[in-house]
């Protein structure tokens, strides 16, 4: 029993060790942030390296953008009503 | 045989003229009783026999000038037998608000159908005005030993503004029923159809609307109201390529002299929800080439009124050439209005109800001159009568035609506004596909499919050359449009 207890604990030490390592970050490129008294924080980019190429947006940023600004206020037909009603003069002086 | 029916025809067109002379010969001696006669009862029985007999001659409108003087006599002994006089002139002039000159005391004794057809539908109109459409409907039903068709049209409507389409379908259906047998132009059976229709319309069952609406005659005079209704129908349904096919027929000769501005804007629309914005734009050209111009003629119009016989003028010649088909020989330039306008205006429904009534007053007033031309007292009197009342009835179209320039020019500014947001959707979406060129390489050919000069469409490897030909009135309704949707994946996503 005691050894399965300390393998359990020897394998979560391990894995610390190793989220550590994985998480430090490369000296020249991350941002770096020291904590002082509270909770105020310093965060210091001055060697953050940008490496980046310009490129133009494509067509589907385009489209996706700007949807159909106006095709909400086109005036769609809901009934005849006002055509019925018309009718009614028509319909009683029918020949 | 032939020697036989010779003879019939000629001794049955020699007795109606006989019986006519006859007739004649009545009507001018009981004139002149009428002038010597001094007794009030008397000359009120006189006079009613000058009615009948012009009644017997087919001249209902003339013979209400000595059924009215009976109407409103003090002497009521011979009110009883002008009573029927009158609802014999009503029923055929179709007056029947004349029925309101019938004296309290005699309304009970007045049985013809015609009448209690007034009496119901007054009924059924003052409880649909109270928002109790379903009280008039139950009147409607209590009666069924009469037609009461202009009351289940009246009910029908409540229905329908009352946003219950089902219940208004079912008269609209009832009344159309009915009219079955009527010939295939007849008004009432087409307003049903186009009524059970519309009740499809607005319950949304789009499909059922467009079948009804494809199962109109084509020879009705409303077919084209019938067509862009369709085409309604048929975009709210989704079918794009369909809803363009009846507009063709709208936009094709025949209809081009209408005021239908809707047509454009609903053409416009459904390119622009196609992605057709080259199309769309020039629908939005055609729309502003005839539209504007046609504004600003009816706002000058309405500015400065020409004189009220100029209009008439243009309203008389305009609705003869149409009721002739011969619009094309009219010289627009005369016009005071576009000729659209007053086209469209002339088959308002009140305009074509009062300018029918015209017509049969001039036909009337024409035969009178004839039949009584050696008697000029009788003849004086009578064509004066209908001359006032011919006069009246032209003060109430130039108001009915001012009204319809007021609602066509108020109607215009509003489509210019919902035409100026598809212009800007047009832009929108022409700017976007210039854009998504810009990033293509420089040296790619341009397809076929791309040449806006090109002058013939292209569809599943086919090209479709634009009708140039002569439009023929049987083809109405059957032009298809053979475009498609071409809207990309990324612009449908955006809808």
């Amino acid at each position: 029993m005691k050894t399965l207890i300390t393998l359990i604990c020897a394998s979560l030490f391990i894995g610390q060790v190793t989220l550590a390592q994985e998480a430090a970050p490369p000296a020249q490129t991350a941002a770096t942030a020291t904590t002082t008294k509270g909770s105020k924080i310093n965060l210091n980019f001055e060697n953050e390296l940008i490496d980046g190429a310009i490129d133009k947006p494509d067509l589907d940023m385009f489209k996706n953008r700007i949807p159909n600004r106006f095709k909400k206020l086109l005036k769609i037909r809901e009934d005849f009503s006002g055509e019925v009603q018309k009718g009614q003069v028509q319909f009683e002086q029918a020949p | 045989m032939r020697i036989l029916l010779t003879t019939l025809i000629i001794s049955a067109v020699f007795g109606s003229q006989v019986v006519q002379a006859d007739t004649r010969g009545n009507i001018i001696n009981a004139y002149k009783q009428l002038r010597s006669s001094k007794k009030v009862a008397g000359r009120n029985k006189l006079r009613l026999q000058i009615a009948e007999g012009l009644q017997d001659l087919q001249f209902p409108e003339a013979s209400l000038l000595y059924v009215y003087p009976v109407l409103t006599s003090k002497d009521t002994s011979n009110l009883a037998t002008s009573v029927p006089l009158l609802d014999r002139a009503i029923s055929k002039s179709g007056e029947s608000n004349l029925y309101r000159l019938v004296p309290a005391s005699l309304k009970s004794s007045l049985d013809s159908p015609s009448y209690k057809e007034f009496l119901i539908h007054q009924q059924v109109k003052e409880m649909i005005a109270a928002n109790n459409v379903s009280g008039a409907e139950d009147l409607v039903r209590k009666n069924e030993g009469l037609p009461l068709l202009a009351s289940r049209y009246a009910v029908a409507t409540g229905y329908m503004l009352a946003k219950n389409p089902k219940a208004s379908r079912r008269l609209f259906q009832e009344i159309a029923e009915y009219r079955t047998k009527a010939p295939i132009d007849d008004r009432q059976r087409g307003l049903a159809l186009l009524g059970v229709a519309r009740a499809f319309y607005q319950e949304k069952d789009l499909n059922s609307a467009a079948t009804t609406y494809r199962e109109f005659p084509k020879d009705h005079p409303y077919f084209r109201r019938s067509m862009l209704e369709l085409s309604w129908a048929l975009f709210r349904a989704g079918q794009f390529r369909s809803a363009l096919s009846p507009l063709h027929s709208l936009h094709s000769d025949f209809y081009e002299g209408f005021f239908q501005p809707e047509s454009l804007y609903l053409r416009a629309m459904i390119q622009l929800f196609t992605c057709r914005y080259d199309e769309a734009a020039s629908t939005l050209a055609v729309f502003d080439r005839t539209y504007r111009n046609a504004y600003f003629q009816m706002r000058k119009w309405l500015d400065e009124p020409p004189s009220s016989k100029k209009n008439l003028e243009e309203v008389f010649l305009v609705s003869e050439a149409a009721s002739k088909k011969i619009s094309d020989r009219i010289d627009f330039k005369v016009l005071k209005l576009p000729y659209l306008v007053v086209r469209t205006a002339v088959d308002e429904p009140i305009t074509d109800v009062l300018l029918r009534r015209q017509r049969t007053l001039l036909k009337e007033r024409k035969r009178l001159d004839v039949l009584f031309k050696g008697f000029p007292p009788l003849r004086k009197q009578l064509t004066t009568f209908l001359d006032k009342r011919m006069q009246r009835n032209q003060a109430r179209i130039l108001d009915q035609l001012g009204a319809s320039v007021i609602g066509y020019a108020q109607e215009t500014e509003a489509w210019f506004t919902l035409m100026d947001l598809i212009r800007l959707e047009i832009i929108e979406g022409q700017k976007n596909i210039a854009r998504g060129k810009m990033y293509l390489p420089k040296d790619q050919p341009q397809t076929i499919t791309e040449t806006l000069t090109r002058k013939y469409f292209i569809q599943n490897g086919y090209r479709f050359w634009p009708f140039q030909g002569e439009y023929w009135r049987d083809e109405l309704g059957n032009y298809q449009f053979v475009g498609n949707n071409v809207c990309t994946a990324q612009e449908m996503e955006s809808e």
